[in-house]
């Protein structure tokens, strides 16, 4: 499409939405939504008390509930509370007024001090109801002296009436997550012919895509750790870039990322032009190298870092049922 | 101080108006206009032109929300000393933002333009309405605020990969929802 038109499309965009993204602070959600083919619900239904009987229960949930949540969620018994790995999840309660539901859920560690106020569900829930609906959860207070945890569930959905049943499964969850912003304490003197290597990318952000890229050669073992679980690995030129590498260690199991700005010598933070990203050998790290543009002279700049990292992974099968009422 | 009171300075034709506005959107401005323009001084003009700009506007109009009115000004301020900088000149970061976009786009002859971006515009914001607000949100700045995916994975603390996981995905869905609206002829 001709640019000058996508302007004036873009230009007619809801001032709600521009209003809405100005002032949005993120808190981890997520939207669900299930859909069904209803001219199987005749067959579940009929089909239902055998599968039952003759499957293990849960995988037979799933499946009934792949075809006829409607009916899955009926045939669910309820249960209002779970305890698995010391941690107990409960419903405090669950309201419906027209076609919303709000829902109040309650983690809770009765063991140990996994639960704490940077706790996050790292997207691992899931939210089964009766019909098509979206929903989103985010977390709204934190007790210490009870180590609990409260998270707000709201569901719409057209279909949803007093006394449909609602099934909130996880899976594991993050917590003692931490924030790292400070100045890195790091010369900035890139090699101007440094090793480097090909990879096969993982992902790449503001940079035109190829599967592989020319990065820098670093030996980790040789990097500079700000924060537990980032490695500054090192610096050089590469096709007329400043690259700095990152590593974050163990990325699917604590969502450990970052950012690394430059400092102008007027102490104007100067964001990357982009970044690439790969695998370690392991497969459970990424590497980051972030890309700048190359200043007269480098005499008065510096590196600031943005870590967020997160030493604790909790893991378990939490599922409960609860209906909803007025 | 709210929305509304600075609307009432500019009615009262108080210069208050233009630093309680500097105040609190300044920095917002600044990032629109450098993110189209990555130049300090040219986003400068245009962030100041913009101000000037409302002082004259406003009165008459009244406009509500007030931020999304200022941004869309600067936005605009921005576009303009763009092409006047690069003369249809392609590849800036700006058009690359845009090219994104233009791929799940349609293109159809030039009469059909005026009338198909009206249209496509409403469709796209009924679309967007439909989004989970995240989605919404990424869509929004990465799109109409040119933020760069890094600036959006930091202010949204997610991971770079994440954020354009979920902007393909978006995208995806707008290129699956205008197919099925009739946007694109069959050949």
């Amino acid at each position: 499409m001709n640019h000058n038109i996508l302007e004036s499309v873009m230009d007619a965009l809801s001032p709600d939405f521009v209003k809405e993204a100005h002032t949005f602070h993120r808190k981890r959600t997520i939207g669900k939504i299930l859909t069904v083919a209803a001219s199987f619900a005749l067959f579940c239904a009929v089909s239902a008390p055998l599968l039952l009987t003759s499957l293990d229960v849960q995988a037979a949930y799933h499946f009934l509930y792949s075809v006829s949540p409607q009916i899955a969620q009926t045939l669910k018994p309820i249960q209002k509370s779970c305890v698995d790995n010391g941690i107990k999840m409960e419903v405090l309660s669950a309201k419906i007024k027209e076609h919303e539901a709000k829902i109040l859920l309650s983690l809770q560690d009765l063991t140990e001090n996994r639960i704490d106020e940077t706790t996050d569900l790292f997207d691992s829930y899931s939210i089964h109801s009766p019909h098509d609906s979206s929903a989103s959860c985010s977390k709204i207070g934190f007790e210490e002296k009870t180590k609990t945890t409260t998270f707000l569930v709201t569901i719409q959905s057209k279909g949803i009436i007093e006394g449909d049943k609602i099934t909130f499964s996880l899976h594991k969850f993050l917590s003692n997550k931490q924030e790292f912003h400070a100045p890195l304490d790091i010369l900035i003197s890139p090699s101007s012919l440094p090793q480097t290597k090909s990879v096969t990318l993982r992902g790449m952000s503001n940079m035109d895509w190829t599967d592989c890229y020319r990065v820098l050669d670093l030996d980790k073992a040789e990097g500079y750790s700000p924060v537990n679980g980032v490695t500054l690995l090192g610096q050089g030129i590469v096709d007329e870039t400043l690259r700095i590498q990152v590593h974050y260690s163990d990325i699917l199991k604590t969502d450990n990322h970052g950012t690394v700005s430059l400092v102008s010598p007027t102490g104007e933070k100067i964001r990357c032009l982009g970044s690439l990203s790969f695998w370690d050998e392991e497969h459970s790290g990424s590497f980051e190298e972030y890309l700048f543009s190359i200043p007269n002279s480098w005499e008065g700049y510096s590196l600031y870092g943005d870590f967020y990292t997160c030493s604790s992974l909790t893991q378990g099968n939490w599922q409960i049922t609860f209906p909803l009422n007025e | 101080m709210n929305d509304d009171e600075i609307i009432r300075l500019f009615f009262n034709r108080s210069e208050q108006a233009i630093n309680a506005l500097t105040e609190k959107y300044r920095p917002v401005c600044m990032r629109i206009a450098h993110n189209i323009l990555h130049n300090e001084s040219d986003a400068e003009e245009c962030v100041n032109d913009a101000f000037l700009s409302l002082w004259n506007s406003i009165p008459p109009k009244k406009p509500d929300p007030l931020s999304s009115y200022l941004f869309r000004v600067v936005r605009n301020l921005a576009l303009k000393c763009l092409r006047y900088n690069t003369a249809q000149k392609r590849n800036n970061s700006y058009d690359l933002v845009l090219d994104e976009l233009a791929e799940i786009l349609p293109s159809k002859n030039t009469a059909e333009n005026e009338f198909m971006a009206t249209e496509l515009a409403q469709e796209i914001n009924s679309f967007l309405l439909r989004q989970d607000t995240l989605s919404r949100v990424l869509f929004v700045r990465r799109y109409w605020f040119c933020d760069s995916v890094t600036a959006l994975a930091q202010d949204m603390n997610l991971s770079t990969n994440r954020v354009s996981v979920r902007l393909s995905r978006t995208r995806k869905k707008l290129y699956s929802h205008l197919k099925k609206e009739g946007y694109f002829y069959e050949s």
